[in-house]
């Protein structure tokens, strides 16, 4: 496409993104489009008043629904987050058959990063925040849900099944040296998948998964730091992408072992400081952070990263990136077994004790 | 190997790996391949990859909300209203067992629900303005800092 072809695509890009913008109380002076990407753009709308994103995003409409109705709730219960506009109708989102759009508030600051632990910190009270906020949603009727509780004997089942069958296929390539490192860990990775999954027939996930049900709760499903700025001192949300009715405790797995993944060891110390911060907003129960225990035991970090290379999901990772990566996961799963077998003295670190 | 829990419990599909070569993605990674290609012929790779701002369909839109009778249709220009989609508010989906004790509670909670503010009154009839500050503390709704499991059933 040459200079002036594009010039001309823009503007008419512009125009069409401007008839979209109608339905909203804004009137646009500035439009420019900052991503686009596996089916989701993002422009940044210029207005007299402040600036807004506006997100394209080819998903099934009635899934949407349920995230921005989970988003309007949210801030509806004070969450510091980035404000959803309703169009001028009250809509919280605009279905074009297979896409959708959404306007919400642009706001700008610090970035929290995963290597300053009063962030991390900030991020995990965060958490407990968006938890409690989360509580009491009810989603409108032909919205689609995400549920992931009650089916956690599921996932690992599935999980285990694949890291066997990955175990045959590493056992046909000996010479390749993440087989040969993948064969020297897996079973004892398999043993503690099983044990998790046994820890599942518990009464605790039980109650857990009945009171996080009854309760509307849901989790935030993939915590980023990149949909987080610090804003007067405090973590605020300003990008809200998916949700997923589960168990609290699978966004503390997923931002424990993201942090650790960076650190590349588990710090039990750094571990029991952010389940502390967490705590300190949304306390725990014993039994709750048993359940949470099983899902820091199950080997979801060494399991991603044997599907990633058996199935080849990263297609322009070479060897020495899979493998840098993959003695990463080890080295964190490994070191986390201490902090899993001293789970009456982290509980009390936890809970308050120096 | 703890292997106590009957794994024919759960129906999960099994995947036949007979088919199925496994090859290490060597230096360059599997895409290597590709990217030789693209060395060989860079003309027409650049052609290919050249940007274009992603596209913006001209299709009827339909505004959702929080219910039903606040879904309003608007037709963008030029597009027939006879080519709305309209199916989501013929969607009717079955609760599942659990989703049905959760609306028991929803139904029980009727009352505070209409409490809350919709997405309706709440939306500006003018132009919108951003708040610059998040909100002050306490953060916490005063409506939920009092709902409790207990107070729900």
């Amino acid at each position: 496409m040459n200079k002036e072809k594009y010039a001309e695509s823009l503007v008419k890009n512009h125009e069409d993104l401007e008839k979209v913008l109608r339905y909203y109380p804004i009137k646009p002076e500035t439009i420019k489009l900052l991503s686009s990407r596996s089916g989701r753009s993002k422009w940044l709308i210029g207005t007299a008043n402040g600036n807004f994103f506006l997100r394209q995003e080819y998903i099934n409409p009635k899934r949407m629904l349920f995230i921005a109705g989970a988003h309007w709730h949210l801030q509806n219960n004070g969450l510091p987050i980035a404000q959803l506009i309703p169009t001028r109708s009250g809509g919280l989102c605009l279905s074009g058959g297979d896409h959708i759009y959404i306007l919400y508030e642009a706001h700008e600051g610090d970035p929290v990063l995963y290597y300053d632990q009063s962030h991390m910190t900030q991020a995990m009270a965060f958490a407990a925040k968006f938890h409690l906020a989360s509580r009491g949603y009810i989603p409108v009727d032909g919205s689609k849900k995400r549920t992931r509780t009650g089916k956690w004997h599921k996932l690992y089942r599935w999980k285990l099944q694949e890291l066997e069958d990955n175990k045959k296929l590493a056992q046909d390539d000996p010479g390749d040296e993440f087989s040969r490192l993948f064969l020297e860990h897996v079973d004892q990775m398999l043993t503690r998948g099983y044990a998790a999954l046994n820890e599942l027939n518990s009464q605790e996930l039980a109650e857990w998964t009945h009171e996080t049900i009854e309760s509307g709760m849901f989790c935030q499903q993939d915590f980023t730091m990149a949909r987080m700025i610090l804003k007067n001192e405090q973590v605020f949300m300003k990008d809200l992408h998916s949700v997923t009715i589960d168990l609290p405790a699978r966004d503390l797995r997923i931002l424990l072992n993201k942090i650790m993944k960076k650190l590349a060891v588990w710090d039990q110390d750094l571990a029991c400081r952010m389940l502390r911060a967490y705590d300190q907003v949304n306390p725990l129960t014993e039994t709750q952070y048993s359940v949470l225990w099983t899902d820091l035991k199950f080997p979801h970090m060494f399991c991603a990263m044997a599907h990633k290379y058996f199935l080849g999901q990263k297609e322009s990772w070479g060897d020495e990136k899979y493998l840098m990566n993959f003695r990463n996961v080890i080295s964190v799963e490994e070191s986390k077994q201490a902090f899993l077998d001293q789970f009456d003295k982290n509980l009390r670190v936890i809970k308050g004790a120096d | 190997m703890a292997k106590q829990v009957d794994l024919d419990e759960i129906d999960i599909p099994k995947v036949d790996l007979g088919e199925y070569r496994f090859s290490p993605p060597s230096s360059m990674g599997w895409s290597a391949a590709e990217y030789e290609k693209l060395l060989n012929n860079p003309e027409e790779g650049i052609q290919k990859e050249t940007f274009s701002p992603p596209e913006v369909p001209q299709t009827t839109l339909t505004e959702l909300s929080l219910s039903d009778d606040r879904r309003v249709s608007i037709s963008l220009d030029n597009v027939p209203k006879d080519k709305e989609d309209g199916s989501l508010n013929e969607v009717t989906v079955e609760p599942t067992e659990k989703e049905e004790v959760h609306e028991k509670k929803a139904e029980k909670s009727e009352n505070q629900e209409k409490k809350e503010p919709s997405a309706e009154e709440k939306a500006p009839a003018d132009d919108y303005i951003i708040s610059e500050n998040p909100p002050a503390k306490p953060w916490l709704a005063k409506r939920l800092s009092v709902f409790t499991l207990k107070d729900s059933e």
